[in-house]
């Protein structure tokens, strides 16, 4: 694969342009890399007065509670400035997937899957917290763990 | 999900499960109390009726926000009593059933074909849930 740099002026703006074939998970994978090298390689969360760097892989799941948005890691839980879009938009392509109307949770922090009736699911996480997948989210769910 | 995401979602399809259920049930009912009868075609017109009439109380599971376990068990409850109700008014009023005893079979019948539709969906929930704990299993091993 050719790897083109290109040296801008200082006043246009940054941009990074991928140009392949098709765009596969290796390619989201990429671009997910890259956006999280260009936001400083981690989110802030608030915790009081504390102020934590967090890494993606850190994170349970994060959730929006009246209009609160929150970072829920394996103990801790930080306040966060994102939105629930703005999140699902930075961790497309990862491991993240949106599970509920306001949740959007790490696959690789579920520890397993049960029924929780009519099509939903509850997902017990490593740190036995409980998450629900609403029945409409179920399909990403699938698709990301590859169940066609 | 917004209702109408909800009745096209849920509300369709499980007006097929009720409906399969239905005619199930209706073949042993009459296996055991009208052996020799036989069903007119409007019967199964009827039954479309019927069980859209049956579908309906389902809208008590609409809820904007995500619903605990309990609350799910509360409507649940609340669903059975509703149905119970709205069929038997409807079944006697298409002449279904006819006395205490046939009414009785009747109540029975509506929880079987109740315990079926969700005995159906259960295990449905039961396999995809077990084909993804394998997903995630097999992620797990692949990432170590």
């Amino acid at each position: 694969m050719k790897v083109t740099i290109e040296e801008i002026a200082r006043e246009a703006e940054e941009e990074i342009i991928l140009r392949c074939h098709e765009i596969d998970a290796d390619t989201m994978q990429l671009v997910q890399k890259l956006k999280q090298a260009r936001s400083g390689n981690g989110m802030i969360g608030y915790n009081g007065e504390e102020i934590h760097r967090l890494k993606l892989d850190e994170i349970y799941y994060f959730e929006v509670v009246d209009n609160k948005s929150f970072f829920y890691c394996e103990e801790e839980v930080y306040e966060s400035k994102w939105k629930l879009y703005e999140f699902e938009e930075y961790s497309k392509g990862s491991t993240f997937f949106r599970a509920s109307k306001s949740v959007i949770l790490n696959i690789d922090k579920i520890d397993f899957l049960r029924p929780a009736f009519s099509g939903r699911f509850e997902a017990v996480l490593f740190n036995k917290e409980k998450v629900i997948v609403s029945r409409q989210y179920v399909g990403e769910l699938k698709k990301l763990i590859g169940i066609r | 999900m917004s209702l109408k995401d909800f009745i096209i979602q849920c509300l369709v399809r499980q007006y097929f499960v009720i409906y399969t259920g239905s005619m199930i049930a209706t073949f042993c009912f009459c296996k055991a109390f009208y052996p020799t009868d036989e069903l007119p075609l409007s019967y199964l017109a009827w039954m479309f009726l019927f069980s859209l009439v049956g579908t309906l109380p389902s809208l008590v599971f609409y809820s904007r926000k995500e619903l605990s376990k309990k609350q799910w068990g509360i409507r649940i409850v609340l669903h059975f009593i509703l149905l119970e109700a709205v069929l038997m008014v409807t079944g006697r009023l298409l002449d279904l059933y006819e006395g205490v005893q046939e009414g009785i079979w009747f109540v029975v019948t509506i929880f079987l074909v109740y315990v079926f539709v969700w005995a159906i969906m259960d295990f449905m929930d039961r396999r995809t849930a077990e084909e993804m704990n394998e997903k995630l299993k097999e992620r797990r091993r692949q990432s170590q």
